[in-house]
């Protein structure tokens, strides 16, 4: 199983003030919070626990599907310094790997640690919906996952 | 306060962060944030800090988890002011 979730920087200062009042609190552990705290750059360990925690959700949602809005119960319990991290869900581990420059934050997760060798990154028109929303190969109807913000779209699958 | 007065109220909250003019301007109590409007999961959260600021509520998390559509938000505020 596999999620990802992408975040244009720009967008996101546009869209989100991270810094209001009860957002870290409502999106965040207090360990997650913790980490924003001494990070070095808070505005982009921000987005990177938002995108590691929204690509768990995305992989979680084809182990078993369960929509709703609970960034909390997503915890993120290892991250190390090569951006790598360690997602728990309703009892499931997610494997992430994080990539950050000046424009743009992406995480990957998968739910099998050895099938991060194995991430395909996909042409954006040769996907459809299952009827439950959630992205499939057309030819194939194997899940993938997309993610889109602002200037991005990643389409990404397993070999 | 009745669906119809809370829907009034929700408009203008869930405006800025909609995606989909069209579906926002047929809002109704089946409309989803997400699939409907289109708006970002991370701007729900938005949604849900302008909810308790314009209703003087608190949205525990465990309600927070259902506030994807419009008949889930109104039936947690009309649960949480009740309990006022």
């Amino acid at each position: 199983m596999i999620g990802n979730d992408v975040v244009d920087l720009a967008l996101a200062r546009k869209e989100s003030n991270w810094k209001r009042k009860g957002f870290l609190n409502k999106l965040f552990t207090t360990v997650e919070q913790e980490l924003i705290q001494k990070a070095p750059n808070k505005v982009n360990m921000v987005w990177m626990l938002w995108s590691i925690k929204e690509s768990a959700y995305k992989a979680y949602q084809r182990i078993k599907y369960n929509e709703g809005f609970y960034p909390i119960k997503i915890e993120i319990i290892e991250l190390n310094d090569q951006n790598e991290s360690v997602v728990q869900l309703f009892g499931s581990l997610f494997y992430g790997k994080t990539t950050i420059d000046k424009d743009f934050i992406k995480t990957i997760v998968v739910a099998n640690q050895s099938d991060i060798q194995k991430i395909q990154y996909l042409n954006t028109i040769n996907y459809t919906k299952n009827e439950k929303g959630l992205p499939i190969k057309t030819a194939s109807n194997e899940p993938i996952s997309v993610s889109h913000h602002g200037r991005i779209r990643e389409v990404v699958g397993l070999y | 306060m009745n669906k119809e007065e809370i829907i009034e109220k929700l408009k203008p909250i869930v405006k800025p962060f909609v995606k989909e003019e069209a579906a926002f301007n047929t809002i109704n109590e089946k409309t989803h944030f997400i699939t409907d409007l289109h708006i970002n999961s991370a701007n729900l959260v938005d949604i849900v800090l302008d909810v308790e600021e314009a209703f003087d509520i608190v949205i525990d998390n465990d309600s927070m988890e259902k506030m994807l559509d419009l008949e889930n938000t109104i039936a947690i505020i009309q649960t949480k002011l009740a309990e006022k």
